[in-house]
């Protein structure tokens, strides 16, 4: 069984934007994959307990920043998730003690991966930015990718189209899939800062590499895109902010 | 930290892990003196209440609910008694037994998620869970298999664990039946047991030397331990309806926060939430809690703000033991709601949330559209009491290294379990022309 979880508050502008995903990819009713939305991401050890779960993808909210909208894909593999610093938003716990607290526990599943959307605001009742709004038809496609259900977007044609919203060209989903390889911005390695000669060039992972490279989260986690060297620190806020810390080969 | 020329430092946390919320505490020394303590709230401000005008009288209790994800029954049950008083309806006994009920699935979630998962590190020396499960597992498991059952409990009763969707004003929209209850048993027989080692494990741990001379503030009733209603009383001796609460409770806006301070009339800062209940209501324990209590060493009055985790470990074996309790004189039959037509009016509700007394005020048109609407949450009632306990915690710890003596006032922090983004406000601004 595949589990598609949308973690967020409706009620807080972008931070609704997991739940919004939940309830679009529910609509396209893909056999095996199951949707559920939660407003606390130690849910997901919730989730986690049931038996027969291969594959997890949670979508979440990303600390707000200067690009709303920029999805970012992060396969959980052996590299270890840290948070990047102090609180998780308006959660006790975040995304990433979460993962990490199933990690500890063996609770983690074959495959899990966190797809972030970086919010633009969380005011109370404001629903989703537009920035937000119009990548909506993205992420949905970021996810049905991860879950292997690409072609129920396709079958759904025209009606669910129109739920999608803006879905774009195939080009724009390769451009998604270097969002999901560069991981810039929340998405930062730990320690070591990243020589010019380790950087990887925008453009050059694809989306389904993504699925398929679960298991080399960490170099990842390692690739800062050249063009945004200055997006490592920590940004004004936290939520769904996590660092990926590499400890192999120490 | 920060040293200057003339001998003052400054402490500084910008952020405070594992609080609710996002804060930050600026200690300022000066002459080897804590010069000022401040709690510093900059989550975005909320303004659930502005939100609320306009509405319809049965929304309060849907869209209160989600000002916080670790306690929305609670806002849920202070926002039905409210909208249910200004409008002269009282629930059958039933709908209050289920209330209760959920509310007691709410209270063993967010006990167990501090106690287990945000406090208990602290007490074990670890930074946080993760590293605590890796050689605690057996403890974090534990905590896991208590807060799924406060999580199961709240899924049947309330439709589902976060933000449920099966209570209404004047009650419920179906009643959990006697079948279904029984099928939950076992989970809250095991959660029991779990509460009940979980007050010896705390009860072990020790404990920083620090007696507050605290005017608590709780709800009580006349038979049990207050949850789900209550009038309130004061260690002072004080007593008070809900009514009465904006006679008794001022707010203040504090120059540093976001948050009102709120203050006891003829007493200044006071404390709610698991200290001011247990020590308030200590003759209202249900008996194996009691027990516990007894056991863990605690006494009928609590003040040392720290073992506010062994009080919570007696809470949560109070919230499994209560819940068995209605559970096992559950019966089927009963009404799920009652109509609650509106009129012009004012309504009060308290009620006790995990971290504290939750009061909300509303006043509705004759028509039911909310005309003005009052949230005062536990923590911005406990605000000013945190500050004085840094204040005195900090002063015979100030030779500690930097990074001791912010993990020890983190801690300090997190025995009040603040959830920092339910306390903040907007700010009225009134601008008056001359």
């Amino acid at each position: 069984m595949r589990l598609l979880l949308g973690v967020g508050n409706p009620d807080r502008g972008d931070d609704g934007v997991g739940p919004e995903v939940a309830a679009r990819v529910a609509r396209l009713a893909v056999p095996g994959v199951e949707v559920a939305t939660e407003a606390e991401p130690l849910a997901l050890l919730e989730h986690l307990r049931r038996p027969g779960l291969d594959q997890v993808v949670v979508v979440d909210a990303t600390v707000p920043g200067p690009e709303p909208g920029r999805v970012r894909v992060l396969p959980v593999g052996a590299a270890r998730l840290v948070r990047r610093t102090g609180p998780a938003g308006t959660h006790a716990l975040g995304v990433a003690d979460a993962v990490e607290l199933a990690r500890a526990l063996d609770l983690l599943p074959a495959r899990l991966a966190l797809v972030g959307v970086e919010a633009g605001s969380s005011g109370v009742g404001e629903g989703l930015s537009g920035p937000v709004q119009a990548r909506l038809g993205d992420v949905v496609r970021t996810v049905t990718e991860l879950l292997g259900a690409s072609d129920r977007l396709a079958d759904h044609g025209g009606v669910d189209r129109e739920h999608l919203g803006q879905t774009g060209e195939p080009e724009d989903l390769q451009e998604l899939g270097v969002g999901a390889a560069d991981l810039h911005g929340a998405l930062v390695p730990a320690h070591e800062p990243v020589g010019d000669d380790q950087r990887v060039q925008a453009g050059r992972v694809q989306g389904r590499h993504v699925v398929e490279a679960h298991q080399q989260v960490a170099l990842a986690g390692d690739e800062v895109p050249a063009d945004r060297p200055g997006e490592r620190g920590p940004g004004p806020g936290v939520e769904g902010a996590v660092q990926v810390e590499d400890d192999r080969g120490r | 930290m920060t040293h200057a020329d003339d001998g003052s430092r400054e402490i500084t946390v910008e952020t405070l892990a594992r609080v609710e919320g996002e804060g930050g505490m600026r200690i300022l020394v000066e002459d080897g003196k804590v010069a000022d303590v401040q709690l510093r709230i900059y989550e975005p401000p909320r303004f659930f209440e502005a939100l609320l005008r306009g509405r319809g009288h049965t929304e309060p209790p849907d869209i209160t609910s989600r000002i916080c994800g670790i306690c929305p029954v609670a806002y849920e049950m202070s926002a039905c008694l409210a909208i249910e008083d200004a409008c002269g309806v009282v629930v059958p006994e039933e709908v209050r037994l289920l209330r209760r009920l959920l509310y007691c699935g709410e209270w063993i979630e967010s006990h167990t998620l501090h106690v287990y998962l945000l406090h208990l590190p602290d007490f074990l020396g670890y930074p946080g869970v993760v590293e605590m499960s890796a050689d605690h597992r057996e403890l974090v498991e534990r905590g896991l298999r208590l807060k799924h059952a406060g999580n199961a409990l709240m899924s049947l009763v309330g439709g589902r664990a976060v933000h449920p969707v099966n209570v209404r004003v004047g009650g419920f929209y179906r009643l959990t039946t006697a079948a279904e209850l029984a099928q939950l048993r076992p989970l809250l027989v095991r959660a029991l047991d779990d509460a009940l080692a979980t007050v010896t494990t705390v009860a072990a741990l020790e404990f920083a030397d620090l007696e507050q001379d605290y005017e608590y503030v709780a709800l009580r009733t006349d038979a049990d331990y207050p949850i789900e209603t209550g009038a309130f009383v004061t260690s002072g001796g004080r007593t008070f309806r809900p009514r009465d609460f904006n006679a008794w409770v001022t707010e203040q806006h504090v120059e540093h926060s976001n948050a009102l301070h709120a203050r006891l009339r003829d007493v200044g800062p006071y404390v709610v939430g698991p200290l001011a209940r247990y020590s308030l209501n200590h003759d209202r324990l249900p008996p194996t809690a009691r027990q516990a209590a007894d056991a863990a060493g605690l006494g009928p009055v609590c003040r040392n703000p720290f073992r506010s985790i062994v009080v919570r470990a007696v809470e949560l074996v109070t919230a499994c033991e209560e819940a068995l309790r209605i559970i096992d004189g559950w019966s089927d039959g009963g009404v799920p709601s009652v109509p609650v037509p509106p009129r012009a009016g004012v309504g009060y509700g308290a009620t006790e949330a995990p971290r504290g007394v939750l009061y909300h005020r509303y006043e509705l048109a004759e028509d039911g559209t909310v005309l003005d609407a009052r949230i005062v949450p536990p923590t911005s009632q406990n605000l000013a009491s945190i500050e004085l306990d840094l204040q005195a915690f900090v002063q015979p710890r100030l030779d500690l290294d930097l990074d001791e003596l912010t993990r020890q006032c983190e801690q300090a922090v997190r025995n009040y379990d603040p959830c920092i983004s339910c306390a903040t406000h907007f700010l009225d601004l009134t601008v008056e022309h001359g």
